[in-house]
């Protein structure tokens, strides 16, 4: 009996074995995208709803029976909300930060605004499974990637949508947003598969971030010259501070940096740091050096 | 000292990647054993793996980090299967139970005797069965050691007769 035993556990445990074992990658990504935290009491708050988003009803799960697909719609005016879609920094364990320069390494930008929400696009069969939505925009820019009018990218469910969303994204139809994202698989097709990353580099549409981003992406050398030197060195300053690093400022203008003896390569990787958190590359009046 | 932590890092990064290769397979079938979903079993090896990532410097350290990433695996299965079960309570309150017929003793055979066994009861087969003692098997699942060894002993109370009357039929 205990052979018997033996045996059909062996067989048990062979029949779940699968047969392949995805990519290192898809756990990676599966880490970028999963969050483990909650915004503070944000998945449940409706109240920014605009006038112009509106949460269709019985939208309860993925199947394609329950997409509801619209007319695309122009561009609705900007509904005063702003900010990140989902969860950032303390809220996601795993967040790689927003800046600039990270919005410039993605492969796709645009402003859209959503016309449907139906099945995940970027979802493979044994190779990880997100709980994710397609989201289909109606595109007002592409400030990179050049694709559709139409186009369908993966988001994490959204509350506003009667999903259980573990990112405490609320959209619905109507809802525009400044989307960043990437071939969830990768591959030279900018647009394969795609999959949206959260942790502020989806956020929801205001003029302001979007003229940044149309900048960044499309006019990238335009930005160091714009930036205002003392409000620049001030905000470094406030980094820095932030990093550790103590900060002198003189009275006559200008700062000067310190750590403590035997730290000093502290003092380059704050710059570079700050500097990525800021978009920028070089200081104001040096040759500008594109961020992505 | 900077390049230093660099190379460290670079290799307990491969260690990780490694581990990942070398044994995911076999948790996801020993997983998949107890719960009895591939999907499901993928879904917590996954998830463990990038649980892992967080902590792998301390974990790395540990004699058998794979046991770790099975023992959060398994839990997170467990999670799942009492928010389930949690409910289907909720549900049944609402109406009579389903009717659904029991298994037929002479049609089993030894493994789908050992799918018939309560889940709590088939993993600490399963675990026995990879060589674990009632020791790692209590830390796997979070249960005092005694109350493996008496699961222990009531599965293999359980699957006796089923599995005599499998010979027979056999």
């Amino acid at each position: 009996m205990r052979d018997d035993l033996n045996r059909a556990v062996d067989a048990r445990i062979d029949a779940y074995r699968p047969e392949a074992t995805p990519p290192y990658e898809a756990i990676e990504a599966r880490r970028r995208h999963r969050g483990r935290g909650r915004l503070a009491g944000g998945a449940a708050a409706l109240a920014g709803i605009a006038a112009t988003a509106f949460v269709v009803p019985g939208l309860g799960g993925t199947g394609p029976e329950r997409s509801e697909q619209l007319a695309p719609v122009a561009a609705p005016a900007w509904d005063g909300r702003s900010g990140p879609l989902a969860a950032t920094g303390d809220g996601v364990s795993d967040c790689t930060g927003y800046t600039l320069a990270g919005l410039g390494e993605r492969t796709f930008a645009f402003d859209g605004t959503v016309t449907a929400i139906g099945d995940d696009v970027s979802n493979r069969p044994g190779m990880g499974q997100l709980s994710l939505a397609g989201v289909t925009f109606s595109v007002n820019e592409w400030f990179r990637g050049d694709g559709p009018d139409s186009f369908t990218v993966d988001l994490p469910r959204s509350a506003a949508a009667g999903f259980e969303s573990d990112y405490g994204a609320s959209y619905g139809i109507g809802t525009r947003l400044l989307v960043a994202g990437e071939p969830r698989w990768g591959g030279d097709a900018a647009l394969d598969q795609p999959i949206a990353w959260i942790c502020g580099f989806t956020r929801y549409y205001d003029p302001e971030t979007a003229q940044v981003w149309r900048q960044a992406l499309t006019d990238p050398g335009s930005l160091v010259p714009k930036l205002d030197t003392q409000a620049y060195l001030a905000r470094m300053d406030d980094c820095a501070e932030g990093k550790g690093i103590m900060v002198r400022r003189l009275p006559g203008g200008g700062s000067q940096w310190g750590v403590p003896p035997g730290q000093g390569d502290a003092l380059p990787k704050a710059r570079a740091a700050c500097q990525a958190e800021l978009g920028v590359t070089a200081e104001p009046g040096a040759p500008a050096s594109p961020t992505g | 000292m900077t390049a230093m932590t660099t190379e460290a890092g670079v290799s307990q990064a491969q260690d990780l990647r490694d581990l990942y290769a070398a044994s995911y397979a076999r948790l996801v079938g020993t997983v998949g054993a107890v719960c009895g979903d591939r999907h499901e079993a993928e879904e917590a090896v996954q998830d463990a793996f990038v649980r892992l990532m967080g902590k792998w410097p301390a974990v790395s350290r540990y004699d058998d980090p794979e046991a770790w990433v099975r023992k959060v695996a398994l839990r997170q299965v467990g999670n799942r299967r009492r928010k389930a079960l949690n409910g289907l309570r909720a549900a049944l309150r609402h109406g009579p139970p389903p009717d659904v017929p029991g298994p037929t003793p002479t049609s089993v055979d030894a493994e789908r005797a050992l799918a018939a066994l309560p889940e709590q009861q088939r993993a600490v087969i399963v675990l026995h069965r990879l060589g674990l003692g009632p020791d790692a098997i209590a830390d796997a699942l979070g249960v005092p050691a005694g109350t493996v060894k008496s699961r222990l002993a009531r599965a293999r109370a359980a699957l006796s007769p089923m599995l005599r009357e499998d010979t027979t039929d056999a």
